[in-house]
């Protein structure tokens, strides 16, 4: 049947205009397809790397029990520090683990002597924060070091609430892991901001040694883990679960992706939004190869019907018009890829910078991330509407009486 | 008989009349005859051309392919049935336009699944004297050139019978003549079976069977042998005639 599909690539060629608008609407919807689906992506990867290297690391471990308990009696599941040590000395073996450090949280209040505001907070150890928190943007001062003792890191929306200045000194009031009431006086090395605009209105960090004193204890809240990339998570995560359990380590660990609740409703909402356009645009798409279709079968009812009185069967006009649909699909969604590549590179490097997020306190570049399952997607995707709107039009050229055709004007 | 037709009635809805396109017609073809049909326009003579092809179905009566009935066959059947046994000559030649010449001649080869389509499809071309017009398009072929393709293709899968429904009435008399030889030739040559519709007589002198159809009937029919016996007997008569003056 090799001159049935030379046939039909022949038919695709000879209304080249008509041809031309269908496979403009296949090219455009491939198109915009692969912008949008590239834009989001660029999003979600922007969204979960911002989240991992600011707040969340790879993978958090903790005391178990804590994250069923610990809003109301953290100090009871904290990490001793023996725990800590086994877990680092394993951690450190692993060649996924790019590297682990230790947080102490604290809520408590923070004082500029006139004025009072409630912070969450958290000791960290600076040397190694420093590479995971990566995403956390200093503002104005300078990044802390293991050496300033009473050294801080405060949210730019915290410093401008309470109107303070780099080098000045403020109070944090805390309750100790006993449940008694300490202060401790911490000097403002810096200012940061997280990207989310809630956090960085009550965010202080400060050494893990500092915090420790203030929480009157040696232990810590938890352990984050950076990897040395964001697909191994689970992978990695399954593995040291083993591990843990092998070594009878009383802790339990929680994944980014456990812990960013907010992200995956973003991404929910962003994938029905997603799912939305590409209905709308394919259905677009469809309209138009099946009007091409259709016209084409009205056109050539009498070479239908040729080819049905010289002993072409149904099957073999149903594959003829089929394959032209194919043909059309193949060309339209290759060269919509290769434009949403292109307009993808051009829109990369134009460095059109994006209104700021709801919620997020800075603006970005825009940028398309074009990933191979998405490539392969769209295409299959184009190419299955092109035949699917072809079925009808095929189906009704197979029904033409071969005499009504033949005598078709 | 390669091909039997009793009692064939054929009738078109047309809104709420009937027209009787075919009339309780009858007709026998065997095997290797050059069938003529004659009638003027309206007449049904193409009408049963596709019937015996088995392009239509017939409303009654029944049709035999070497004693098989194929009148009650599906329409996918009928469309085998043309596949394997039928070639057809159109009046308007239609050749797949996209097509060059020997890509029309070889496409019935390539939906009987014949792998060495290109030679013989050369070899049916060469034959209606066409092989240096193989790579040529219809749109740059003349009327009478694409007519000889439409026989090519026809002739290709040497089938048993080849319809051909006025296959000289869109040609100028030069070129018809020349087609209606080259019918005539195939069907000494290669013993196929030729059944035309036509409303000229150019084909008269080589019909082993001419019928007469008008009205959706058939009229009559003069066989070779009949029409040489009538000849003879009026060559007789003149020459008593003569004689007698």
């Amino acid at each position: 049947m090799l001159l049935n599909q030379k046939m039909a690539l022949l038919n695709v060629f000879r209304n080249y205009r008509r041809s031309l608008i269908t496979l403009s609407a296949i090219i455009l919807g491939c198109t915009a397809l692969i912008l949008f689906a590239g834009f989001i992506n660029s999003m979600y990867q922007g969204m979960r790397e911002n989240l991992i290297h600011s707040q969340l690391g790879h993978i958090q471990i903790y005391a178990k029990g804590y994250n069923k308990n610990s809003a109301s009696e953290p100090e009871k599941y904290l990490l001793d520090s023996t725990t800590v040590s086994k877990v680092q000395d394993i951690l450190e073996a692993d060649a996924d683990v790019l590297l682990v450090t230790e947080r102490l949280n604290f809520n408590g209040l923070i004082s500029n002597g006139s004025q009072s505001v409630a912070v969450v907070g958290e000791g960290i150890v600076p040397d190694k924060e420093a590479l995971l928190s990566s995403a956390v943007s200093l503002k104005q001062g300078d990044d802390l070091f293991s050496d300033d003792t009473y050294g801080s890191l405060v949210g730019d929306g915290l410093f401008n609430g309470l109107s303070a200045n780099v080098g000045e000194y403020l109070t944090i009031l805390s309750s100790t892991a006993d449940g008694a009431i300490n202060a401790i006086d911490v000097q403002v090395t810096g200012v940061v901001s997280t990207g989310v605009r809630e956090v960085d209105a009550r965010f202080i960090r400060a050494n893990l040694s500092l915090i420790q004193e203030l929480l009157y204890t040696d232990k810590v809240s938890r352990m984050v883990v950076l990897l040395n990339n964001t697909d191994d998570t689970d992978k990695v995560f399954q593995k040291l679960e083993q591990i843990f359990e092998e070594h009878d380590l009383n802790i339990e660990m929680r994944t980014w992706s456990q812990l960013a609740g907010y992200y995956h409703e973003v991404v929910g909402l962003f994938n029905s939004i997603f799912q939305f356009i590409k209905i709308i645009v394919l259905f677009i798409v469809a309209l138009s190869i099946a009007n091409t279709m259709l016209m084409a079968v009205m056109e050539r009812t009498r070479e239908i019907g040729t080819i049905r009185a010289i002993g072409g069967t149904p099957l073999s006009v149903m594959n003829l018009l089929l394959s032209e649909a194919a043909i059309i699909g193949l060309i339209g969604s290759t060269l919509g890829i290769a434009c949403g590549w292109f307009g993808a590179e051009m829109l990369n490097h134009s460095g059109w910078m994006m209104p700021t997020p709801p919620g997020s306190s800075q603006s970005y570049p825009i940028r398309i991330i074009i990933e191979q399952s998405m490539i392969v997607e769209t295409f299959l995707i184009a190419l299955g509407v092109a035949v699917a709107s072809s079925i009808y039009p095929a189906f009704k050229a197979t029904r033409l009486s071969v005499a009504d055709a033949l005598r078709f004007v | 008989m390669l091909l039997r037709a009793t009692n064939v009635s054929k009738s078109y809805k047309l809104g709420e009349n009937e027209l009787r396109a075919l009339n309780e017609v009858s007709i026998d073809i065997p095997q290797q005859s050059f069938i003529v049909i004659h009638g003027k326009s309206g007449s049904g003579k193409s009408t049963l051309l596709n019937v015996l092809s088995g392009i239509e179905p017939v409303s009654s009566g029944s049709l035999y392919f070497n004693d098989e009935s194929f009148s009650t066959m599906s329409e996918r059947k009928r469309t085998l049935l043309r596949r394997d046994h039928f070639g057809i000559i159109f009046q308007n030649f239609n050749l797949l336009p996209v097509f060059t010449a020997l890509e029309n001649v070889c496409y019935p080869l390539s939906l009987l699944g014949v792998g060495d389509a290109r030679r013989q499809g050369m070899d049916a071309l060469e034959r209606v004297g066409l092989a240096n017009f193989h790579n040529h398009r219809p749109a740059q072929l003349s009327g009478g050139q694409m007519q000889r393709v439409a026989i090519a293709r026809a002739i290709v899968s040497k089938p048993d019978v080849i319809f051909a429904d006025e296959p000289t009435a869109n040609l100028d008399t030069q070129t018809s003549d020349t087609i209606v030889e080259l019918l005539a030739e195939l069907n000494a040559e290669s013993k196929v079976t030729f059944v035309i519709a036509t409303h000229h007589d150019d084909f008269n002198p080589y019909a082993t069977e001419r019928y007469e159809m008008a009205d959706g009937k058939m009229k009559g029919m003069v066989s070779k042998e009949v029409e040489e016996l009538m000849s003879t007997e009026r060559i007789e008569k003149n020459s008593v005639l003569e004689t007698t003056l």
